[in-house]
Parts: C-alpha cells; structure tokens; sequence
C-alpha cells in the first residue's frame, strides 16, 4: 500500500533506487548528493536489493563503469552533484552516443570556483549539450516519482538514452517533506523488467559497441541521437499518463499553473515555484491574473508545446537558477526560440537568482510580479536582464 | 502568514539540533499533518550556531525559504541567548521553549521578551539523569508538545516517537527516550 511518510529528497531517490533495485550501481558520492549512495548502500549490504554496488575512485571512474554495465545488458544507476558530474563529462557524451539508457539523480549543486556547495543548475545546465533526457523536479514527491518514470522512458525503444532526474541541492535533497511511497510491488509492475539489448555478454549474438566511426557515418549516428530525443516527448506524455493511471499523480511535459489566463507569466524550475505559487495565490487574489510554467522537461525541450501554453499571456519573467556567462541563461534563451514566431509575440526579459544557493524569498517573489506589472503598464522593458538580490546589482 | 505553523530551532553543532526538528516532524507526520524539516546549512563545525526548521500544515507546504516570522522558537543551547538571531521575526505572540535550569522569569528577562510566552524546561539535567550525557532533544520534545498542544498531545507525540525510535533504538533506549519526553512535558516551567 502507498503511504505518507516524511522523508529527505535524497531518501526518496534512494527508496525509488531500491524499488526499481537496478543491476548495477556504481558511485562516488559527492555532497549534497551523498545521502542517495548512502542510503542506498545500505540496502545493498542489508539485501534489500539484487544491485552490484560498484565503489570507485572518481565520477569519471563512476560513469564508466556505469557504461560498462549498461553495454553488458544491465539496468544502471548513479547519483552526483555539480564537479562530480563535470568530471563525468567525457563519459557523458559516450554513454549518449552509445544510446545507453543510464540513469543519474543530479542534486544540483553551484560548480567551483568559488567552492560553493549549495544550489543553483550551472550543473546539470552545463550538460545539456550531451545528448542527456534532464528531467526537473519541485520537490521530493517529483524527484521520486520522476525517478520510477525514468528506466520506462530511456529504456522504452524509440528512445534508449541516457536521463538526468534532477533536484535541488540542500533546498530538496535535505529537507524533510511530507510525501506519498508506492507500495513496492506496484513500483516494480510499473517500471518492469529491463531488457538487454545486443548486450556485450550475449556472445551467442556478438556485437561491437564504442567502434571508429569517421565522417562516413558519424553524423548518421548523431541524426539518429536528435531523432530519439524527438521521440522522447510523446514517450514522457505516455509514460506520465500511465504513472497518473497507476497512481494518480499528474505529470505533464510541464506545469501550467493558474496559467490559462494569465497575463503575467513567470518561467522557472525547480524547488522556486512552490514558492512562486504561493505568491501567485496571493496576486491572484487581488485580481491580477498571473501564472507560473514550471518547467518539468528541459532535454528535449517542448518548443511548439510551450508556445501554445503561452500565447494568451503579455508579458513573461524567465527565471535563470544558472548563467552562461556572457550570454543570456540557458532557460531564457529556449524561451525566446520557443516565441520567436508567436503573434503575437509576449515582452519577454530574464533574471538570474540563486547561484550558489542565495536565497529567493516571498517578498523577493512579490516585488518580481510588481515589476512585471509597471513593465506592462509602461509597455517597455527596462532591463532585459539582470541578476536578482546580488550585492551592486 | 497563518496557513503553515512555524517552527526555528537554535543550537549548536554537534547538539542534534537538526535531528531534533526532523524527528519532531515524523512525529507529527505521524498524526496526519503536512511537515516539513529543514536545516540552514552553513560551514558544518561542532560548537558553531546551528538553527533548523519545520513547518506543520494541514495541507500540502510548497515553500522552503527560512522560517523569518516564528511561532515558535525553540532554543536548545542557552549560551546563544544574547545573539541577535533568536530574536530576529518574533512577534508579540510568539512561543519560546528553551532548555535552561533557570526559571521562566530570568530566562524570559535574560531574551528581553515582554508580551510572548516563555516555556522552560531542564532538558540537559534530564538527560543526563537518564542517559548520563547531553542529548536534550526528546526533552525538548516533550517541552514543545506541552507549549503547543495544538500541533501534537504528548500521547500522540509519544506513540509517534516510540514507533520512530524503534526503527533506530534498542528497547531498552526507546523507553528512556518515552521517558524523557513525558519528563519534558512535565517538568516545563510557564511565563
């Protein structure tokens, strides 16, 4: 039976770990990530589940060996954080380019240098590049369930990539929330059995994996790599809607929130739009119609889906928890591919928070909306960009 | 904000202050409510000022900033009082429940509280008398179910603890830690 229990981020991702009970784990832990491997070595030494737990001495050492096992025809996880999965980056974009449907719980951390350890996405921003599914998560209840909707998706056929579930370091991953737990056996029926496919250990079927591939077919394989991706929207729609029919819980590609009729729309991802929302059930009860896009799925990023969802709203807020430096963040420049055809087309500007782990609070929150506000009164945008509650800003 | 019932614990590291928040919050998760627990990582070093969080709600909590307007303040270390933060966001209604052998009266002129509650309870000198060391958080506890009946009785406080406990516990630290909770409840002092 499923039950409320009141459990840290990181434990719900190491409960639904156990749950799905991979083939192999191989893991560095690395704050604030650390708790996932934690825990879930314990249930490996405890027998809870089936996993060949693999200890190794580095992320690059983690994903490899991740790789390894999942070539051989293994269901494989990991869990990191911010420089562990820098240091997985070369490894990253072999297990994308060898299709191999590898999970990993990304507890989004600031990258050094300065050494930080609290939240912002610079980590897994950074990997969206490398041909990876990331999937975003509010709060611990999403985290879980993102993670068993996971191995259904990247192993589903049309798909077979890699998936980023990702969480907010500290803010989620070691904060205790009340949350619902899937009976272990509904769990189980509903990721179902993993399957090989042309696994290195069938040697009744020989195959060569990670071979030379030149200009004659390379950029053949890399069409084939955006193809899958492509697929992935359909397969999260289907795999959402299957996890709502089992336990009923919705899930789109994102959320709209009070978004229907909103005129003043913020963008954001992550643990920020509880926050959000509860400043827009104030907003809105002073009769200003505002509304949130929480971002769920970032790789493949909805362009067309998102558009629709927008296209009554005036004036839209994108709220970057990551930089590119020199350039706008990431978010807010899917954003504007995503509207560039729109007609009409919303005002539309961007602002930075919470790098490092600075907090947004509700007031922050409420002055946002006021903001937004005199910009569409004004008709004009007067800053485009900037970083929010930073020292000279 | 009236809809969540908030909670910001003092202490220091190594104290268990963050334990404390989070096994007040299974317990209460225990009784129906919506919870929440949540420390306020800095540079994590034993002696350094720790505060620790929970929200209680009927309905689900979606927010996760620092608790900045208490209703409760639970101070477990009383060489913070003085510091500035055990103050900061009180308003006049706000409770305080600190662990301290002095009397409510001095405790509440030593924080420079006027109109607010204080609830003193000896939660050191309870543990050391049961476990011979300091580990005050079910003290603490059993002093917080007291203060605010409203968000769990000592009952339901206790059943929720002895299942948490036995998880992690021997039975016989389980009965000492029951134990400590009701001495908590009952040895709390009211100004």
């Amino acid at each position: 039976m499923s039950k409320f229990s009141a459990i840290t981020g990181n434990g719900a991702i190491a409960e639904a770990m156990r749950q799905i009970s991979p083939d192999v784990v191989a893991a560095f832990p690395i704050t604030p990530s650390t708790q996932i491997i934690e825990d879930f070595a314990k249930f490996a030494a405890d027998g809870k589940v089936d996993t060949e737990l693999i200890t190794v001495e580095s992320e690059h050492s983690a994903m490899s060996a991740c790789l390894g096992a999942s070539v051989a025809g293994g269901r494989v996880m990991t869990a990191t954080s911010a420089n562990g999965l820098a240091l997985m980056w070369e490894m990253l974009y072999v297990a994308s380019g060898m299709r191999q449907p590898i999970l990993v719980a990304v507890v989004n951390r600031a990258l050094s240098a300065p050494i930080n350890i609290h939240c912002d996405h610079n980590d897994s921003m950074g990997a969206r590049d490398a041909g990876w599914i990331q999937i975003y998560a509010e709060n611990n209840q999403e985290a879980y369930d993102n993670m068993l909707m996971a191995p259904v998706i990247t192993e589903h056929a049309d798909v077979r990539l890699p998936l980023m579930v990702c969480l907010d370091g500290f803010i989620i991953s070691h904060s205790i929330e009340t949350m619902q737990l899937e009976d272990d056996s509904k769990v189980k029926d509903f990721v179902g059995e993993h399957t090989a496919y042309h696994a290195l250990l069938d040697t009744d079927n020989p195959s060569t994996w990670g071979s030379l591939d030149l200009h004659d077919y390379y950029i053949e394989h890399k069409k084939g790599q955006q193809v899958a991706m492509e697929n992935v929207i359909p397969v999260v729609e289907e795999v959402s809607e299957r996890f709502y029919q089992e336990f009923g819980r919705k899930y789109e590609l994102f959320e709209s929130y009070c978004l229907d009729d909103a005129e003043r729309v913020v963008i954001a991802i992550n643990s920020v739009a509880g926050e959000l929302k509860e400043v827009i059930d104030e907003v809105r009860d002073a009769g200003e119609k505002v509304g949130l896009l929480k971002i769920r799925l970032f790789r493949p990023f909805p362009y067309a889906e998102i558009a629709a969802a927008l296209k009554n709203c005036k004036i839209v807020t994108v709220l970057d928890r990551s930089t590119s430096m020199g350039a706008y963040g990431p978010l807010f420049v899917e954003i504007c591919s995503a509207l560039y055809d729109a007609d009409p087309r919303p005002m539309l500007y961007s602002r930075t928070f919470g790098l490092g782990g600075r907090e947004l609070l509700l007031n922050d929150i409420r002055d946002l909306f006021e903001e937004s506000k005199r910009y569409l009164d004004e008709g004009k945008i007067e800053k485009r960009s900037y970083f929010l509650n930073v020292r000279g800003g | 904000m009236s809809k969540y019932f908030e909670v910001r614990w003092h202490g220091r590291g190594g104290q268990g202050t963050v334990t404390g928040a989070k096994s007040l919050a299974e317990a209460v998760q225990g009784t129906g409510k919506c919870v929440s627990a949540f420390p306020d990582y800095g540079p994590e070093r034993r002696g350094a000022p720790v505060r620790a969080f929970n929200r209680f709600s009927d309905n689900r909590i979606r927010i996760h900033t620092p608790i900045l307007a208490p209703n409760v303040v639970m101070i477990v270390d009383t060489t913070l009082i003085g510091t500035k933060s055990l103050v900061e966001g009180v308003g006049e209604s706000t409770i305080f429940v600190v662990n301290t052998e002095k009397s409510a009266a001095e405790t509440k002129s030593l924080l420079g509280l006027t109109t607010q509650t204080v609830h003193t309870v000896p939660a050191n000198h309870i543990s050391y008398r049961l476990f011979k060391r300091e580990i005050p958080n079910s003290a603490m506890m059993g002093a917080f179910a007291r203060a605010c009946p409203e968000i769990i009785s000592l009952d339901a406080l206790i059943e929720e603890s002895e299942k948490i406990f036995s998880h992690l516990l021997a039975a016989e630290l389980v009965g000492k830690n029951v134990e400590a909770i009701r001495c908590g409840y009952n040895e709390v002092q009211t100004l």
